[in-house]
Order: structure tokens, then sequence, then C-alpha cells
């Protein structure tokens, strides 16, 4: 068994006291790490110490990250290679997708696209200037964006979630400390090192550091998660995780969640309607259910399609729906998907247990790890939705769109809608009921991460949103000099 | 050599015997009749012929073989639990007949408007006494386990105390003398689950209903077991808007509320009641460990010791499985109700428990074919030496309903002899379920999954019990 060696990062010096093991994650993988009980005091800092990120303009900022895009290559960036190899045995997605994902960042670290980014989510110049409001009232009043000082509990279940933090922290001018998780312990440290050998003294290599401790260690989380050293927290995934974390929480410190979630499809009518529409949501499905290999809280587990499980016509084009899906998986290019890496005998279990029975449930499925199609017979899905994984998808008709609709609350992340007008009409009322992003079934992976996440502007929320009042002194009634011209200046009289 | 294939018989023989066969002789009288059930059962239980059919399974040549076509653990809940929802009784009773060597056909359950009022009909009706466990999403296991079934449960939980060598033999005085004794079951007197079924026919064979006692002699609804589950699995999805409860059955759970209320005081009457009733007799007491250790606690506090008779049978079905007790737990009960207690590792789909020994291994019976599992591929692992996997067995008590399982369970296991003198299969007390153990480190965090809400789920109910 090979032991991997996650070095501690902070703020551009690369600790390598390895002196903590920890034994058997995984993929049989170990690691040695440093203690990080022994770096505390230089792993939090200061308000003070965000100066230097304001010598530098966004324009800078950009193009730092587009070198770190080009640099962090798979073929020629050592720390690449061993994230790479770390995560092609803990991660649950296969060799093939993750060397597609693992590939594909010099592509998002193009200008073009980080200032599109910056544009979406922040908007530059509140990053950059005071942005002028003036009021009716002839008060101006400013607001800009300040970084703050956070900790990131990131997931490891896809190396992008490192990725987008790193990128976060650099354009809202913040100081990271990134927790890392044992699934994926080596991505965000990749980074930083590639950050460093381009220029250790850069500001944001400055306000980045990656640490795994065990999670939960109260000796180090109950030192750094104080008002004094951090502002906010965001904490991904995990149920337990999140709920441990809250108990540090006090006026001071902001969460911000990135809950646990399950994603769902919806298709109308229209989907069954033909044999080609069939096949058509067939590949869209899979496509929204298959990629990286269903490890990702996007992908579809449950598609709910409106049909009536009392007709035996629609009951059979559904059925025939749940054949194409089984097969469109298993067809789906290898750098989106394939055969799963690990089994999961409780899930395996729970199917064979359907499959004595046709009556309620048909099972489409083939060789070990290709997945399983699980197409409900009546208007309920399958008891174990939460273990769906490994592509196993569970189709459940419904008679009704409005109860489809019940079904949707705010577990439910990413809906993909067939056909377009559906997702139209029914956007109103997904949003309301939880839905957090909608788009067309088939695409998710266009998802990316320009706009919300899971219903949070997370870039916005990071930043520390400070407000200006300018008054016109010379005209402006005084405060201090008696209550009529007060009011005055408050109904706008005096401009 | 067992050439006995009818299992009342075969409950007639003593486990003293059984535990001094050779392995030898153990498999070949398995296999043998683990053949003669496949080949009665196959045509008559539908799912059986279903699962073999699909896993290419025409004939047992060897006990492994079997392997393929266990039931999964899920496979007695794998109805939709709408049926219950929307009282389809009717459906429920035409899936429990793809399970049975019974014919429900003629049953009309149409007339059933609770799970309670089916399990009724069924009783009356048919020689099922279905058992049902309780279900995590308020889907119910259901069990179809006939009356004589029902019976063989019994008597494989009194010859657990049949002991070993120099060991007391409290079983055998008991089943030949028709001896009757006071039973005590701190719980309903009344329900399906597998313990209910057993105090019933032990205080038919081996008691007295007047000399019975239980902590409230009211029946344990079976649909509020399965609406707690429910109001917790909605929840979980999001979907408590979707969840319609009937005000009958709102009713029944403010009623089993109300029997909750005051619990300990009481405990603490039923006590005294036993006490009044029972000091110094020989009883039959039923119950988990912790329970009995909460009379030890009381019986102290009243000064007492040696509560029961030296015959007494202190039966715990679950054995001390997942609980924290105290180093000293088996020597407290024993001095304070007088009496070893006998824990045991079983479950509702076994009829056959594995009864604990001296050296705190869980014993076999040649009725069950063990089978220790790789965990990962479900392939049997070597039937000799020391396994380490999932637990599945052959129940070949089991004449009316197909006895093979799979279970959740982690064990280690010996197939050579035990420090305590038994030969066989014996089990390890490090039991656990897969579904608690992860291999993924501790703070793995993937981003799907979603929030568990079962702890949210009984104050909604209480909720909504105190509005109306």
């Amino acid at each position: 068994m090979k032991v991997f060696k996650v070095p501690l990062i902070i703020r551009g010096e690369v600790i390598d006291d390895f002196t903590v093991e920890y034994p058997g994650r995984k993929g049989g993988v170990s690691f040695v790490t440093p203690d990080v009980n022994k770096y505390l005091k230089k792993l939090t800092t200061t308000p003070a110490s965000l100066e230097d990120l304001y010598r530098i303009s966004i324009d800078d900022i950009l193009d730092f990250m587009v070198e770190v895009g080009a640099r962090f290559n798979l073929e020629s960036n050592p720390y690449v290679q061993e994230a790479f190899e770390i995560s092609t045995l803990t991660s649950g997605m296969t060799e093939p997708v993750l060397r597609a994902v693992y590939s594909g960042f010099d592509k998002i670290c193009e200008k073009s696209f980080l200032s599109e980014y910056v544009e979406a989510q922040v908007g530059r110049k509140y990053l950059e200037s005071w942005v002028p409001v003036i009021l009716a009232d002839g008060r101006t009043f400013s607001m800009r964006a300040y970084g703050s000082r956070m900790v990131h509990a990131i997931a490891g279940n896809s190396p992008m979630c490192a990725f987008l933090t790193v990128l976060r922290n650099a354009v809202t001018r913040s100081d990271a400390i990134i927790k890392l998780p044992s699934n994926d312990p080596l991505t965000a440290v990749s980074l930083l090192r590639t950050m460093i050998d381009i220029d250790a003294d850069h500001p944001i290599t400055h306000h980045a550091s990656a640490a795994y401790w065990k999670g939960g260690d109260e000796n180090i989380e109950a030192r750094i998660y104080t008002p004094r050293n951090i502002e906010k927290i965001v904490a991904w995934g995990g149920f337990a995780s999140i709920k441990h974390i809250t108990k540090y929480l006090q006026p001071g410190i902001d969460l911000i969640t990135l809950d646990p979630k399950h994603s769902a499809s919806i298709i109308g009518k229209e989907g069954l309607a033909s044999d080609a529409t069939i096949q058509e949501i067939a590949w869209r499905a899979a496509s929204d259910c298959g990629a990286f290999n269903q490890e990702l809280c996007s992908n579809s587990r449950v598609i709910y399609v409106h049909c009536d499980a009392e007709d035996s016509d629609e009951m059979a084009r559904l059925n025939q729906f749940g054949k194409a899906l089984y097969d469109s998986l298993q067809k789906l290019p290898s750098t989106l998907s394939t055969p799963a890496k690990y089994r999961i005998p409780e899930l395996e279990q729970q199917i064979n247990a359907l499959v004595m029975d046709d009556d309620y449930y048909r099972v489409f499925q083939g060789a070990e790890r290709c997945g399983a199609v699980i197409v409900s017979q009546t208007d309920e899905p399958v008891e174990f939705t939460a273990m769906l994984a490994c592509r196993t998808v569970n189709i459940v008709p419904i008679a009704d769109l409005a109860d489809i609709v019940k079904r949707i609350n705010s577990d439910t992340q990413t809906i993909g809608i067939y056909p377009a007008s559906l997702k139209e009409s029914l956007r109103q009322q997904l949003g309301f009921q939880g839905a957090q992003h909608l788009i067309d079934l088939g695409y998710m992976v266009y998802l990316d991460f320009v706009g919300p996440q899971d219903a949070v502007e997370v870039e916005r929320r990071m930043l520390k949103w400070v407000k200006d009042i300018t008054i016109k002194t010379e005209i402006a009634a005084k405060p201090w000099e008696g209550k009529k011209s007060h009011d005055a200046l408050l109904s706008g009289q005096l401009f | 050599m067992l050439t006995e294939s009818d299992s009342n018989k075969l409950l007639e023989i003593p486990y003293r015997t059984l535990w001094e066969m050779q392995p030898t002789d153990i498999e070949q009288f398995q296999l043998h009749l683990l053949q003669q059930r496949f080949e009665k059962l196959r045509p008559k239980i539908q799912a059986l012929g279903k699962l073999a059919e699909l896993q290419g399974v025409d004939r047992i040549a060897q006990l492994n073989d079997v392997v393929p076509i266990l039931f999964q653990h899920s496979a007695y809940k794998s109805y939709p639990i709408s049926l219950l929802e929307k009282g389809k009784y009717d459906a429920l009773t035409k899936w429990l007949d793809k399970l049975t060597s019974h014919d429900l056909s003629t049953v009309d359950a149409s007339d059933c408007h609770s799970i309670d009022e089916w399990l009724q009909l069924l009783d009356d009706v048919t020689e099922l006494r279905v058992v049902h466990s309780s279900g995590t999403s308020g889907k119910l296991s259901l069990i179809p386990r006939d009356q004589k079934e029902t019976h063989r449960f019994t008597i494989c939980t009194i010859r657990r105390v049949e002991g070993f060598g120099d060991e007391p033999d409290l079983a055998t005085p008991l089943l030949k003398s028709g001896k009757k004794m006071a039973v005590i079951y701190p719980s309903y007197r009344y329900g399906r689950y597998g313990a209910h079924r057993l105090v019933q026919d032990v205080i038919e064979c081996y008691g007295t209903p007047e000399n019975s006692y239980a902590l409230h002699e009211e029946l344990m609804s079976a649909d509020v077991v399965s609406l707690s589950g429910r109001v917790a699995g909605a929840q979980a999805k999001g979907e408590l808007d979707r969840l319609k409860i009937s005000d009958a059955l709102l009713q029944k759970y403010k009623e089993s509320i109300a029997l909750r209320a005051s619990q300990s005081e009481k405990e603490k009457h039923f006590l005294d009641r036993v006490i009044a009733n029972c000091q110094g007799q020989d009883v039959i007491m039923l119950g988990v460990v912790s329970l009995m250790l909460e009379w030890v606690r009381m019986a102290r506090e009243r000064g007492l010791d040696k509560l029961f008779g030296a015959n007494s049978l202190l039966l715990s079905g679950g054995g001390a499985k997942g609980l924290k007790l105290p180093d000293d737990w088996r020597e407290q009960i024993t001095q304070t109700l007088g009496v070893e207690p006998n824990i045991s590792y079983g479950m509702s789909e076994c009829i056959t428990q594995l009864p604990s020994c001296s050296a705190g291994n869980y014993h076999s019976t040649p009725y069950i074919i063990a089978f220790v599992l790789d965990p990962e591929t479900g392939a049997p692992l070597p039937r000799t030496g020391t396994q380490t996997g999932r637990y599945g067995f052959y129940d070949l008590l089991a004449e009316s309903y197909w006895g093979g399982f799979i279970t959740g369970d982690k064990v280690t296991a010996h197939w050579d002899g035990c420090a305590c003198g038994r030969s066989g299969f014996h089990v390890e007390p490090t039991i656990v379920r897969y579904s608690s153990i992860s291999d993924d480190g501790d703070d793995k965090i993937n981003c799907a999954g979603a929030a568990d809400a079962h702890e949210r789920a009984l104050d909604f109910l209480n909720d909504l019990a105190q509005q109306t």
C-alpha cells in the first residue's frame, strides 16, 4: 500500500514535517501529514494582513489565475499527477472520467471566462471600487465588497470542489484555510503548490492555506473556529460534518452551508410520444444520471415521468424508456461515464429483492457494476432512493403534474426537465417548492459554476458588503440642531 | 446420523445430542433436508421460483448451491408502501401469497381498513401467524410464518437453556413435564412482533393466562409501528405535505402515546405485581438485558435478592448487541433475579436462535445451514476455520416459506469446536451491522445525500396528535 504525503500549506510555505499518519482510508490509501496542532498560530491571520490583496487589481488576480490554470496540467505538473493518482484510488469516479476532469482546468481559466465569471457572480465594480447610488434625498450611498478570513470545509467527491474554492477565494480577495477531505486530500494542495512555484510572494498565494486534520478534532477546530480568527465558514456536504460545525457558531461567525443534496428529472408526456422521443429522453437522462459516474449531487437519481401507472399502454412505453435508458447509460463516452469503480453490496441487495416480483418494479440491469434502471410500476419511488449511486436510477410514473411538483423540496438541487416548455410552466412552483437549479434535461454538465449554488450566491456571501453614506453637509440639516430639520432631511424637502 | 425430516420430530432431539455431532454428519443431514425443502417449495412459492429461474439454480448438489437463491433481507418488504397507505389489503394479500406455500387465494381482505385488521383476518382464516418487524420507512417486513413454525420458535427458545456438559438443563424438564409456569413479559401482551407471537405461544403451552404478566394488556398496533416510520420517511424526503393520516389512525397513535405516558410509574407497579404473585416461584421471563438490569436496580431498591426460583428461564431475545452494559451485568442479574440470563443471536426471519455459551460465543444447531459470505461479492467463504463476513443462513425448520436469508450482519465465525465443548459453527459476540460501518474514514465528504430526519418524526406526530 502506498503512503501518500499530504503537506501542510500555509500562505506560500510548504510544511513537510510528516508526523501524523491516517492509515487505511478508502481505496486502501493511507497518508501522512504534519500535525496541524503545531502550526495553528501560523495558520490563522489578522484582518490587517489582507491589505496586500488591495494593492493588486482584479485583472492582476485573474491573470494570476490564468497562469495557474495553464500550469495546472496533468501532462506536465507533478503535483497534479500526484493528486490524480490518489484520486484514482479514493474517488468514486473512474480513471477516464477523472482524467477528463483534471484536464479541463486550463479551459476554465481562460481570461474571457474568468472575467465573465466575476461579472456574473459579483460584478467587478464592487470588487474594485465604491459603487455609488444617489438617493432621492440627496444622500449618496456607496457600496464595496471586501474579502473575509474563512475556513472552507470542502467535499472530495469531485476535484472541482477544491478548484472552485481556490478560485472563489482569489476573486473575492479572501483568506482561505481549506480543510481537506480524506477522499481528495491533494487537489487543493496541488493548486496551492502550483501557485507557490509561479510566485511564492504573490498576495493570492499568501492568502491560501490547506490542511488536513481529522474532521471533528476539537483541539484544532475550537481554536480555529472563533471570531478572532475567521469571519466565515463555507461547509460542503455531509449532514454529520455540518451538524458538527454548528457547535462553533456564535455572533461573528457566518456559516455558509452547501448542504447534502439529491437531484431529479421531470419528463412530460411528450417524452413518451414516440420511439424517437423515447430514445431522445433516454440519451438525455443517461447523461444527467451517468455523468461523472453519478458522484455529484447534481446527478439525477429519480426520474419523474408524467405517466399514468394505471394505463397499460403508457406503462409499456415507460418500461421501454427504462430499457432504453439502461442501454444508453452503457454507451456514454468514457470521458463522461464508465462502469462503476466499486460495488455497493447493500444497494445490490435492495435491487435483488425487487427482482423477484415484477408486479411493482421492473428492473433493467446487466453485468456487475453497470448500474441498473428500476422502473416503478406504481407512483412510488423505491424505498432506498438515498442509496442510488453507481449509475442506478429509479423511474417513477406520476399521473398528475401537480403531484410531481409536490415531491420536490429543498433537498432537491438540480432538476433536468423535458421538454423546454414544461420547464417554463413549472419553474415558478419548483422555485418556491425548494428546487435550486433548473436545466434542460440532458445538459446537467453545463451547470458549471456560474450563477448561484444551492440557491445561495456563494461569492456574494463570502464577501463583506461595506456601505458608506455621504451627506452634502453644506445643505443638509444638522441632526444636532433639532428634530424639525432632521425630519426635513428624511422627507427629502431640503433638496 | 440424523435421518428425520419432520421438523416437529427433529425438535424432540436434545440440543446436547446435536452439539456432539460430527461436521460431516451434519453436512450430510443438512444437504439431504435442503434438497427436500427446495424440491417441495420451489413450485409452491412464486418468488422462489422466479429467483431460482433468474439465477439459473435447478438443483442443489452441495450446500453452497443455495447461496444464489438466499432471499435478501428486504425481500419480505418488497411491496410498495402505498398498499398500506391506501389500504389495498387485497393487493397485499396477493403479494404475500407469492412468499408462502399456503394458499391465500381465497382470502378476502377487501373489508380490512388497517394493518391490524388484516393481520387479524390472516390469524382467523389461515394457518399463518405473520410476524412483522419495524421498518425504518414505515414498511413492515412481513414474514409468513405459520402456526406450526411459530410453535417451533417457542421450542427453540426454550431449548436454548438446555445447557451442555455439566451445565444445568432447564429446558428438558419443562418440555417433558407439561408443567405450567408464570410468564412475564414487560411490554405489550398482544401484537405481531416475533416476541409477541412467542409470548402467546409460551402462555398457551407452558403457562396460563391468569398467571401471566405483561406491562400493557393491550395490542401493540402494527399500524402505529408503521406510522412512525412513515412520518420519518416522509420527513426525510421532505414530503410531509403529501402524507395523509386518517383520523382513525391518529386515534390509534394517541392511544399508544397515552399508554406510554408515565411509563416508569407503570414499570414500578408492574414489578410490584410480579413480586406479589411470583416471588420465589419458577417463572419464564422474556425481555432484553437492559430491561432485566432495570429490574435489578428496582429490586435492589426494595432490598430484594434471588427474586425468582432456581429453575426459572430468563430469556433475552436480542442479546447485548449494540448496548453498553456494565462488565458484571450477568452476575448482577443472576444474583438479584435468581438465575443466569440466557442471551442469543437471532432474528425474526430465523426460527432457531443461537444461544450464547459460557465462552461468550453464539452456537448454531444443524437446523441452520450457516454461511459466511464475502461482503463485496456475496460468494460463500470456505466452511472451515475462522471466517469474517456477512452472515447468511438457511433455516431448515421453515417448511411453509423459503428459509434462506442474507442478513445485514458482519460476523466472525468459527467452524471448529468452541472452548465450551460444543462442536460446530459458532459466532463471536462481535456482531455489527454492515450499515453501521464504513471503510471511508470518518470525514469523507460527499455532497450527495440528504438529512436524516428520523429524530424529528415523533415531534411531528406528537404535535399533530395534540392539535386534533
